[in-house]
């Protein structure tokens, strides 16, 4: 069974129709990478399938939940999701620690000590171990980038989602958040990546969605797709990129 | 002049007291309400909202001092019991304050990037616990100066439940000078003085506050 699904969602900002009949299904296990033109709507697909934007029509489940269902509660769904943002969106206020711990201290319930435990294992398994004591401003971006991912990984999701996590880094510390999902990617973590790396998209990635005006426009393998473009408009996309 | 010092003293002794207490349980109330004002805001939703802002407008458009006349006169012949001159002041005060209160608080909440929000809730918590633990925290650094700027307004504009009349440093320079009216210039120039010296510090502590948490 899909572990994500979307079926002819729609979603309009006032007169701006984001998502037009959108449909959608990510197996676990997959890494399914949305690339496209900004403004078609690659940002708000992820957001419907945590709730952070509610959607005007369609249906989206996550992990056999109904995301529309008024009765499903957003804590329930949006434990099994976990958010990568563009800027990071750490706690200024916290250590990088105190960033990972919040969550699964308040939502799953988590005593200090096994939060904190929990927190120290993440963060080692993002490499950043010796820095589970400093505040956000003390880290570059791209180690600020790799704690929200620590700190998404805390709650145990089925499925996380990158919202062009690399795209307020240098190029040169790009590669390290890449790294860290790669590693996702290799134990078989559900992800939806939001991406303008390409190179990530075709060699990690497992499924290839390409949007534009909120539409998906052609979907299939990464390498089929970027190697035989069907789409004139993937083409056109594509050979501006590459 | 030989009597200013004994006036002066009066002052300080009966006077300074009234007007320090009014000041920071008006202040108090001007805090607890902003806060609960300025974060019901947050929540965005229309009816509260306008309930809100209908209180702000209000309040911060009709003078102190006739709120305080109406809270002390008013108020009894519309069937409340009377209150007291000085608890009378300190109401009219406190809801004025918290008028303001809740647009320091509301600025401040809604100065938090929004991304914060976000990141929250996407880890599943509640609205409630995002406010406490990850916009109130950030928030209420970025309220310091402003309530301190409206503690100073507030040491100010209490002057005016002289009024009423108030026991306050104000109206103890009236009552000395009604029998002496040559104290009238000394005494008003001592109690300038009074008043810098309780705002000064205040306004002081404001900016080295403003510095720490740039």
């Amino acid at each position: 069974m899909a572990m994500v699904t979307m079926s002819h969602v729609r979603k309009a900002f006032g007169a701006n129709e984001v998502l037009k009949d959108i449909s959608l299904a990510v197996d676990p296990g997959e890494v399914c990478c949305i690339i496209g033109p900004s403004g078609s709507g690659k940002s708000t697909v992820l957001r419907c399938i945590n709730r952070l934007v509610t959607i005007d029509g369609g249906e989206v489940t996550v992990d056999g939940l109904q995301v529309t269902d008024p009765k499903v509660k957003d804590v329930d769904l949006r434990r099994r999701v976990g958010m990568v943002f563009q800027q990071f969106n750490l706690f200024p206020h916290m250590t990088a620690q105190q960033n990972v711990t919040l969550a699964p201290r308040k939502v799953r319930g988590l005593n200090q000590k096994e939060a904190d435990d929990l927190a120290m294992r993440l963060l080692a398994k993002v490499g950043l171990r010796e820095k589970a004591q400093q505040y956000p401003a003390q880290l570059s971006g791209g180690q600020q980038q790799r704690v929200a991912i620590a700190r998404a990984l805390a709650m145990e999701p089925k499925v996380m989602l990158f919202d062009e996590a690399t795209s307020a880094l240098d190029p040169e510390i790009t590669g390290e958040v890449l790294a860290v999902m790669r590693d996702l990617a290799v134990e078989r973590t559900t992800m939806i990546v939001v991406t303008h790396e390409m190179g990530f998209a075709r060699e990690v990635g497992t499924h290839l969605v390409f949007m534009d005006g909120g539409v998906i426009v052609e979907e299939g393998q990464p390498r089929a797709i970027f190697e035989h473009p069907q789409a004139e408009r993937t083409k056109a996309f594509l050979s501006k990129v590459l | 002049m030989s009597d200013f010092w004994p006036a002066l003293r009066d002052v300080i002794v009966y006077g300074l007291p009234n007007t320090i207490i009014m000041s920071v349980a008006a202040m108090a109330i001007a805090v607890g309400g902003g806060f609960v004002l300025g974060v019901l805001r947050a929540l965005r939703n229309k009816v509260l909202d306008a309930l809100v802002i209908a209180y702000v407008e209000i309040l911060r458009g009709i003078p102190v001092l006739i709120l305080m006349f109406f809270v002390f006169f008013g108020l009894p012949q519309l069937g409340f019991n009377a209150v007291g001159n000085l608890q009378s002041a300190i109401i009219a005060l406190g809801l004025w304050g918290a008028a303001n209160g809740a647009e320091i608080v509301r600025g401040a909440i809604f100065s938090i990037d929004k991304g914060q929000t976000e990141a929250g809730l996407a880890l599943g918590l509640n609205w409630l616990t995002v406010m406490t633990t990850i916009v109130l925290p950030q928030a209420s650094r970025r309220m310091i100066p402003p309530f301190m700027s409206l503690f100073t307004a507030v040491v100010e504009t209490s002057s005016l439940a002289a009024l009423i009349p108030v026991r306050d440093v104000l109206e103890s320079v009236r009552i000395k000078t009604e029998s002496e009216p040559s104290l009238w210039m000394p005494l008003l120039i001592a109690v300038l003085f009074i008043y810098f010296f309780i705002n000064y510090p205040i306004s002081l502590a404001s900016q080295r506050l403003e510095k720490r948490l740039a």
